[in-house]
């Protein structure tokens, strides 16, 4: 019975309502795991509420993850290439140029409905923000007070130079 | 969240973030941080110096900076966990020592005297003299097992890569001399025998504790049970009761341990427990979040057993006990645990629903070597038949005289 379920309605904590296939929408486990306790009945009827999720933000999710269902990318092995920033596809990479806070939204959308290539993506896209900065230009990338006092900032570039200037 | 971009960076990356704001310094000195990072990296094969962050980085064979005062950022303002982890690391070890003394602490004791005072009744005792004619009270200081060991590997408490973490004996007190971890590695090995067999002529097993019936199983085929145990202050364990049911003894060459234990049906205090004894499942904070967070809101009618064990003293733990431990310094220990007569029936009840298998073995064994227990198992399982059988059938009184006339036989 609860394998006849082919679309699911989804609800944005806004009150949109999105309509999508649902093998897509379990590409979140959490959907998943939603759909898988709740009795087929009631799926049909009513909408799956996302609570902590916003209809533009549900919106870009979908996106992706129809996107990826159709073109699926080699699984990553993950203990390895922890640390790897460089292998993002152009299509992820469009995805990501967005403006930061909808960046950060989608990291904790990501996380709340646990969907572990979109949390990758955007967290590596932050890392990428990162890399090779100076701390000024870190800064100005996220709009950061600097709130170190003249001492302490001498100080704490002092104790982290060394690691800088090594390799 | 934030770790996992940190995990993206590089150590030249995080050096960077560490100079942005307070907030970036915060997460990027983190020490539990570093401390994956390292041991990912390096695993057991890491030479400290003074905190993770260095360690991670520089080379075995690379000095620190020579920077004398680093810059202490607070967390509170930015993750609970985090300024937890700093005020932990912080407080003071002489606020966590105590004076109460809750158990016996006894000398001269007879082997008949401790099988009735506390193996049959299960009660805890310290027994000050067992160690008295042990060559490890002489040479099991620090400075002398390192001479005899430094180079030699043990495991540690520390997971790495779903195995325990093993470091050299030399690399492992210069990490417990330098570390502030609010909950250090502890060298806790149940292998020292077969790494360093040289150590088993320093200590003979207290006479109380020589019925050892799980030996019947053989070296290769019986659990874990003996443990090296060293640590420095802050290191320790959290509320447990021992595998199997079994009992144990611990006895203590060097340093102050504190302790504190609950009875076999109790409940400590902030444990969650699914208080089932025979197939128990618990969690419990480590030591020093224990005292921080729970210590203060343990009700009158919960409080624990107490007890500092000093160098030269050995703890008994009955079956079932539970205990949680803080080195109060650094210390090293020795530490077994026993099936014995007095525990038989419990821990044989536990083997069987727990391992099958080795339950099987087991008593392959025990009916040649001990056919005296095997019957007791026997009559014992009788008993709980004939309750569980006439409390459900019969008109209660009835069943009552059923069962009295049955075991009386």
């Amino acid at each position: 019975m609860a394998d006849e379920i082919k679309v699911v309605r989804l609800q944005s904590s806004d009150s949109r309502e999105f309509e999508v296939p649902r093998k897509i929408a379990e590409t979140s486990v959490t959907i998943k795991n939603m759909i898988s306790d709740i009795p087929p009945e009631d799926v049909a009827a009513s909408a799956i509420p996302l609570p902590n999720v916003s209809g533009k933000i549900l919106e870009k999710v979908i996106e992706y993850c129809k996107y990826h269902h159709e073109n699926p990318t080699p699984a990553v092995d993950d203990k390895k290439e922890e640390r790897r920033t460089d292998d993002i596809i152009p299509w992820d990479q469009e995805f990501c140029k967005v403006d930061q806070a909808t960046l950060f939204e989608l990291i904790l959308a990501a996380n709340y409905l646990d969907i572990k290539s979109l949390l990758d993506l955007t967290c590596k896209t932050v890392a990428n923000m990162i890399k090779g900065k100076t701390p000024e230009e870190i800064r100005k990338t996220f709009n950061i007070k600097n709130d170190f006092t003249p001492e302490e900032e001498e100080q704490v570039r002092k104790e982290n130079e060394w690691c800088e200037e090594r390799n | 969240m934030i770790w996992k971009i940190l995990k993206k960076l590089s150590d030249k990356d995080l050096c960077v973030c560490a100079r942005v704001s307070h907030g970036f310094h915060v997460y990027s000195e983190a020490e539990k941080f570093w401390k994956r990072r390292c041991i990912k990296r390096w695993k057991g094969r890491f030479l400290f110096k003074k905190c993770w962050k260095y360690t991670a980085i520089l080379d075995r064979d690379e000095a620190p900076p020579p920077i004398q005062r680093r810059i202490f950022v607070s967390a509170q303002d930015f993750s609970s966990k985090i300024w937890g982890a700093q005020i932990r690391s912080a407080i003071p070890i002489s606020k966590l020592t105590s004076s109460l003394n809750m158990i016996e602490k006894r000398s001269n004791l007879s082997y008949e005297e401790f099988i009735h005072s506390y193996a049959i009744p299960n009660r805890p005792v310290i027994i000050t003299d067992a160690t008295d004619k042990w060559k490890a009270k002489d040479v099991w200081t620090k400075e002398k097992l390192l001479e005899r060991f430094r180079e030699r590997r043990f495991r540690t408490d520390e997971v790495c890569r779903g195995k325990k973490m093993k470091m050299t004996m030399g690399d492992y007190f210069v990490y417990a001399n330098q570390n502030t971890d609010e909950d250090p590695i502890y060298l806790f090995d149940p292998t020292f025998a077969e790494r360093a067999p040289e150590l088993l002529d320093d200590y003979e097993i207290p006479i109380y504790f020589r019925e050892d019936l799980f030996s019947l199983l053989g070296e290769r085929k019986r659990p874990y049970y003996r443990w090296l145990v060293v640590g420095p202050e802050r290191s320790g364990s959290s509320f447990h009761i021992d595998p199997y049911l079994t009992s144990a003894w611990n006895s203590l060459l060097v340093g102050r341990k504190r302790w504190l234990l609950y009875p076999p049906t109790g409940h400590p205090h902030g444990v969650k427990y699914n208080g089932n004894m025979l197939a128990p499942s618990y969690d419990a904070p480590v030591p020093m979040k224990y005292f921080q967070k729970k210590w203060d809101s343990i009700p009158e009618n919960n409080r624990p057993i107490e007890v500092i064990q000093e160098a030269g003293e050995t703890i008994y733990v009955p079956t079932g006990w539970w205990h949680m431990v803080l080195n109060l310094t650094e210390t090293i220990a020795v530490t077994q645990n026993f099936c014995h007569t007095a525990n038989f029936l419990t821990v044989y009840r536990y083997v069987k629903d727990d391992d099958p298998k080795m339950k099987r073995k087991w008593k392959a064994y025990l009916v040649d070597e001990r056919p005296d227990l095997i019957e007791a198992w026997k009559n014992y399982k009788k008993t709980i038949k004939m309750a569980n059988g006439s409390s459900s059938k019969k008109d209660k009184e009835d069943g009552d005289k059923e069962a009295e006339k049955e075991t009386s036989n």
